[in-house]
């Protein structure tokens, strides 16, 4: 008598705990009925590698999944691609309407019931630009279709974001036409294009600070973070810190050989600075420091020189022919590009 | 594989490489896995459970009890192991990464993970429930992300169906979401 109810409580205890591991893996359907059994934490992180119009469209699946959807820590972070821009419009714009862009890029119509999605809980925006090639020197033209005008639709409904990362970005850093390129402005103009709506604080804004993986060909950025931090004044500094390994990734001996070099070239040449500098000052009403060391090559110390503006001077020295089409600098060491991605 | 069931193979293992000490774990089926102490280090709560188990001095792995894993049940374990094992073989132990770091919502699945999580639905998200028990951050998110995939492809009528969810909304509010999203459902077409 006494005996029987502890072995009467342990199978009870048992079948409770069969009870529930038959309810983690259902007898119908058993292959389709797990996304239920997902406890919400691990929804809501599924949920957080989607991209934003499949976060709306998901919407309409179920009640829960509506709520796990709307939820701010799903959408601390905010994945955006190139598709996103219809969210610009209305109603209805399709494909077709979509290939003009510049139609798209005035119609910032404001989407209020997006504000579940946006909203000050982002932290992140992620935009996918899905091996897009971007011409930097391009992005302050208004008219071409380009990547800050769709970004700063979303900035302006996320303003505590703290930061903007470009995924599978490409961004074309060296063009052949070598004297409208420069990198350091180029990324200033993403940074005012993209945090410069009205309503925004820009001043914490100015500084951008990169932090990236290396790109697998000394021209092409894969990834780039883009991050808001404190005021300071250097911003060409803290961009160049990582952009020139980059821009110039060879070792001691392609320096040697540019220096030795480069004081051969005409002076006609020293003027590929100039519209770089009235480029920085007009379109990003920049009116800091800037570096003008390129002025006249002959006694230019070249030790001293930013990646970008090395890669530049050996452009000039690569194209530099005699009257016969000779060329007259000894090759390289080490093999550089003419054109951006024929690596 | 070097996850074994029975403890003789497993001897031989620790004769072959003697310095590799090697913990038992045991899925929530009684299944008994012999793996290496630092691989299985990294999951988070094995890690734990060892740091319990061991204290402070160096304790003898052998006539150690078996780290029980109850939720996760033997072919997932199986599975988790292996995963674990190539990565520990491949990428080292995993470096810490500070809180706000976005990588892993940035960075591709890998080719060998692609071609591992290759798996039927259910033991898709046996597998995600196995590493969220277990806290391997990158595993949880490699099923997250492809979970995610298959998601993104679907229509909305697709979801309910594969995952036999229940469409709870009621007409009037079924109306009011399908108004908002009017204005992306060109969008949703060209998928």
């Amino acid at each position: 008598m006494t005996s029987t109810p502890p072995p009467g409580k342990r199978r009870c205890l048992r079948s409770w705990t069969e009870e529930t591991e038959v309810r983690q893996e259902p007898a119908l359907q058993e292959d389709c009925q797990a996304i239920k059994d997902l406890p919400r934490e691990t929804l809501s992180e599924v949920f957080t590698h989607l991209d934003l119009p499949t976060r709306i469209r998901l919407r309409k699946v179920c009640r829960f999944w509506k709520h796990v959807l709307l939820l701010p820590e799903t959408n601390f972070i905010v994945l955006v691609d190139k598709h996103c821009f219809v969210l610009h419009s209305t109603l209805g714009w399709t494909w077709k309407r979509m290939q003009r862009p510049h139609k798209i890029a005035y119609t910032n119509v404001e989407v209020p019931h997006l504000r579940g999605f946006l909203g000050g809980h982002v932290r992140h925006i992620v935009y996918d630009g899905n091996n897009l090639v971007q011409s930097l020197n391009n992005t302050y033209n208004e008219y071409s279709f380009c990547l800050p005008w769709h970004i700063a639709w979303i900035v302006r409904w996320a303003p505590n974001a703290t930061g903007l990362h470009l995924k599978r970005m490409a961004f074309q850093i060296m063009h052949s036409e070598y004297r409208y390129c420069n990198w350091a402005s180029g990324l200033l103009n993403i940074m005012y294009r993209g945090f410069e709506p009205k309503g925004f604080n820009t001043n914490a804004l100015q500084q951008p600070q990169l932090g990236s993986s290396r790109p697998a060909y000394p021209h092409q950025w894969t990834s780039l973070t883009v991050t808001a931090s404190s005021y300071n004044k250097d911003v060409f500094a803290s961009i160049r810190a990582v952009s020139d390994p980059l821009l110039w990734p060879y070792p001691a001996d392609q320096l040697d050989w540019l220096d030795l070099n480069a004081r051969r070239l005409p002076k006609t040449f020293e003027d590929c600075r100039e519209p770089l500098y009235s480029l920085v000052k007009h379109t990003l009403r920049w009116n800091g420091p800037f570096d003008e060391t390129v002025w006249h090559l002959p006694t230019l110390n070249y030790r001293e020189l930013h990646g970008d503006d090395l890669m530049r001077v050996a452009r000039c020295l690569l194209d530099y022919t005699d009257y016969y089409g000779n060329s007259v600098f000894p090759a390289p060491p080490h093999h550089i590009p003419r054109q951006p991605y024929a690596n | 594989m070097a996850a074994t069931a029975g403890p003789s193979t497993g001897s031989g293992d620790v004769k072959a490489a003697a310095v590799a000490p090697k913990v038992r774990l045991q899925s929530g089926d009684k299944e008994i896995f012999i793996v290496d102490l630092p691989v299985a280090k990294m999951s988070k709560v094995i890690k734990g459970m060892i740091e319990d188990l061991a204290g402070e001095e160096d304790p003898n792995w052998d006539t150690l009890e078996p780290i029980p894993l109850s939720n996760v049940s033997g072919p997932i374990l199986r599975k988790v192991i292996t995963w674990m094992e190539h990565h520990y073989k491949n990428d080292g132990p995993e470096p810490e990464r500070p809180e706000d770091d976005l990588s892993h919502f940035t960075d591709e699945i890998s080719d060998w993970d692609e071609e591992y999580i290759k798996v039927d639905q259910g033991t898709l998200f046996e597998l995600i429930l196995a590493s969220n028990y277990l806290n391997i951050k990158k595993l949880r998110t490699v099923g997250c992300k492809t979970v995610a995939n298959v998601l993104r492809k679907l229509s909305v009528e697709e979801i309910r169906e594969k995952y036999n969810i229940e469409n709870d909304f009621t007409p009037e509010e079924e109306e009011a979401i399908r108004k908002e999203n009017e204005w992306c459902e060109d969008q949703d077409a060209s998928k």
